[in-house]
């Protein structure tokens, strides 16, 4: 062995140097440009949840609806809505009723306080000036586009509020 | 969308305990490394998904995936330095029929192992082997002085 032991000897010799350049297929461009837009998209928001908030008047009532416009596959999400009594009466019963055709686009709908007819919740005795919350909670199940109405109605007055929710799969 | 993120932070996490672990962890699993393997994607996939079963979170995870993968494999291609972080260099195990103790203890290599290797290769003794080499991927190259007759004092090395 030589003088300075196992390490003095030669190793084997290394690949020759090159200079590299990074060379695709023209279809390999184009199917990373698609895997990169993912990812890229994400970070924009693009397949991200999102909600609108509309305000709506009609007679005594106020009505704030907070609800999802897009949001993915079997996700649980939720429409929240205040509704104040803005008369001098009190409102015997409100109704808040969620639009059926809407409703069987989404899975485990619930409600709170609990739904006491198909997609309806009633609120009794509203004071004036007393604002009630309904929370419908919802689980993404058709994809695609789905509109519908939220109505919430006295005796005699009603307000409709448009809902318009988005579902990717 | 978190999942990029989430995904991003588990694929450098990988990277990093993958490239501690050393060459020949996975080179040759053992049933107890291949247990192991299984059961990282099953800690992981929670992780990652939250939950969320959506098919657009699974092409997000999916494409977040391949485009680090891709652009590792570009930056290790483009610069040598990157490739020998990512993967390692490998490592002499045997020089001119001499076990190199030191990358044997490093890499945790047994001599046996080195033997097996020659016997695989045909070689039964140590000093008809010019270099042992552990390669990147785990592999043990064996790499025999010329069998053209030629003895170890005859052929110089060429570096």
């Amino acid at each position: 062995m030589a003088r300075g032991g196992v390490d003095s000897l030669p190793d084997p010799p290394g690949a020759p140097r090159t200079r590299r350049h990074v060379s695709l297929f023209g279809f390999q461009w184009v199917g990373v440009a698609v895997l990169a837009a993912f990812p890229v998209l994400a970070l924009l928001g693009v397949f991200g949840e999102r909600w609108a908030t509309v305000e709506s008047t009609g007679g005594p009532l106020h009505v704030n609806v907070r609800y999802p416009t897009v949001f993915r596959y079997k996700m649980l999400n939720a429409i929240d809505l205040d509704v104040r009594n803005t008369g001098t009466a009190v409102i015997d019963t409100i109704t808040v009723a969620l639009d059926t055709v809407y409703a069987s686009r989404f899975s485990t709908i619930t409600a709170v306080p609990p739904f006491s007819g198909p997609y309806e919740v009633e609120l009794p005795a509203v004071q004036p000036r007393e604002t009630r919350r309904v929370r419908i909670e919802i689980q993404a199940e058709r994809y695609w586009v789905h509109a519908g109405t939220l109505t919430v109605a006295t005796r005699t007055d009603t307000v409709r509020v448009p809902l318009r929710t988005t579902i990717y799969p | 969308m978190e999942t990029v993120l989430r995904v991003v932070l588990v694929y450098l996490f990988l990277m990093f305990a993958l490239r501690v672990m050393g060459k020949r962890e996975f080179g040759e699993m053992a049933p107890f490394d291949f247990a192991v393997l299984l059961l990282i994607p099953e800690m992981f996939s929670q992780a990652m998904s939250r939950e969320d079963f959506s098919l657009t979170n699974a092409f997000v995870a999916v494409g977040t995936l391949l485009t680090l993968v891709f652009a590792t494999s570009v930056l290790s291609y483009r610069f040598k330095r990157v490739g020998e972080v990512v993967a390692g260099v490998p490592a002499v195990l045997v020089r001119h029929g001499h076990l190199v103790t030191r990358n044997l203890d490093r890499e945790r290599v047994s001599p046996d192992e080195v033997l097996d290797a020659m016997h695989a290769a045909g070689l039964h003794r140590m000093d008809e082997v010019r270099w042992a080499i552990l390669e990147t991927d785990g592999r043990i190259t064996i790499i025999p002085w010329q069998p053209s007759g030629v003895t170890p004092a005859e052929d110089s090395p060429t570096v």
